[in-house]
């Protein structure tokens, strides 16, 4: 088969395009970076980057001011001082190498899906413009082609998931862990907290900005809200837990007084029936299961309080 | 007697979680006995037991504490002052994880 001259020049200009639009990209990504995040530092002077010389003199220290299985006091200080000094160096680092990589994440997953874009786009309309059969044929084959690698990419390394939805996901595992070890340093002394233990939660710290941390993190939050339905209890005033002492109280009273009148118009107004209205425990049974069923419900819960007052339940 | 679970807003205050638990235990007729952080959210939950109607115990009071060894001073402080340990669990206050101790 042979290849015309302006199926050459269409196939020529659609790559062109692809790699000119591709180019584009890597101009939108970030601004230049100060001089003093450049690594290594220009002119071979020093910025603050936290290199692993600065890295192993500080372990150094921190060893010898820890070697003994009691450490005096000043040690501990010593120690402690050079643990978050390492530990804030070591953060320092992992949020640069983080934020190049969400950038390069977000840019290349761009760049690819502008390139199959423009590939299919092409391979489309070459071949319905394409005279003959065997032509057609072949065009139609590369697009399908083309088409599956793309979707094969989204579902086998995104897993379907889309770079912004990966990327939140990555900074709130990010968050949650970094809370944690700027808390123990606040709080704990190298003896309680070593820098060992600190190099533990930065593994963690690292791996929560990774694509496998950001899908592990998407797995737990949604297989938490798919097996959990109820919602959390927010917005609680004083006004609500005098209400609540009210109600309690006229409860309580009536059982003591064997005089159920309230609580059970209460249930009733409430669509609970029970089957025998004298009965303290079928009445104490009702009310408990509406009451549970109302705090995992805002909805409910609104209408149980609603109907309280209107039974004179909370005066 | 039985137990339920429910769940209350991590990203809120102390005061403000110690205002729901009151309002639980006073509408459930039933007591705080575990206060705990869900893994994979930013709830808390907590595990009341029922109390005889009549019998409910006094209101709840919550203190943070930063680690254990603070959590144990507060436990000593409180219980010099008549107050008893209800419970004592890893939550998020504000959505920050934290020590939180129950006292009555």
């Amino acid at each position: 088969m042979t290849i015309s001259l302006s199926h050459r020049f269409f196939t020529i200009s659609l790559l062109a395009l692809t790699v000119a639009l591709s180019g584009c990209a890597s101009r939108l990504e970030k601004p230049r970076l100060p001089d003093v995040f450049i690594d290594p530092a220009p002119g071979g002077k020093t910025n603050g980057t936290y290199t692993l010389d600065l890295f192993n003199a500080d372990f150094g220290d921190y060893t010898r001011a820890i070697k003994n299985p009691v450490p005096t006091e000043i040690d501990l200080k010593t120690a402690t001082a050079l643990r978050n000094k390492m530990v804030y160096g070591v953060l320092a680092e992992i949020d640069y190498v983080y934020h190049n990589y969400e950038i390069s994440l977000f840019m290349n997953e761009g760049s690819f899906k502008v390139a199959t874009d423009v590939l299919q786009l092409g391979l489309g309309m070459a071949s319905t413009i394409t005279n003959g059969e065997r032509s057609k044929t072949v065009l139609s084959a590369v697009l399908t082609g083309v088409t599956g690698t793309s979707l094969s990419i989204d579902k086998n390394f995104f897993r379907q998931q889309t770079v912004q939805s990966l990327i939140s996901s990555m900074q709130a595992g990010r968050d949650r862990t970094k809370a944690l070890i700027i808390r123990r340093l606040n709080n704990e002394t190298a003896s309680s907290y070593p820098f060992q233990a600190a190099r533990s939660d930065l593994a963690t710290y690292f791996f929560a900005g990774t694509l496998p941390g950001a899908l592990q993190q998407l797995n737990q939050t949604a297989a938490a809200s798919a097996k959990d339905e109820r919602k959390a209890l927010t917005d609680v005033t004083v006004q609500d837990v005098e209400n609540a002492k009210k109600l309690n109280e006229t409860i309580a009273a009536e059982f003591a007084a064997n005089k159920l009148d309230k609580t059970v118009a209460f249930l009733k107004a409430m669509g609970v029936t029970v089957d025998d209205p004298t009965d303290k425990a079928k009445v104490e049974a009702a009310y408990r299961d509406l009451a549970n069923r109302a705090f995992d419900d805002p909805v409910l819960k609104k209408k149980f309080d609603e109907e309280a007052k209107k039974a004179g339940l909370i005066k | 007697m039985a137990i339920h679970k429910h769940l209350v807003a991590g990203g809120q205050t102390l005061v403000e979680q110690e205002r729901a638990l009151n309002e639980m235990e006073l509408t459930l007729f039933a007591k705080v006995t575990g206060y705990a952080e869900i893994f994979g959210t930013t709830n808390n939950e907590a595990t009341l037991e029922d109390v005889p109607i009549g019998q409910q115990p006094g209101p709840l009071h919550l203190v943070a504490a930063d680690d254990d060894t603070q959590a144990a001073k507060v436990i000593a402080e409180q219980k010099k002052a008549g107050k008893t340990l209800a419970f004592q669990g890893k939550v998020f206050v504000v959505n920050i994880g934290a020590i939180v101790l129950g006292f009555r």
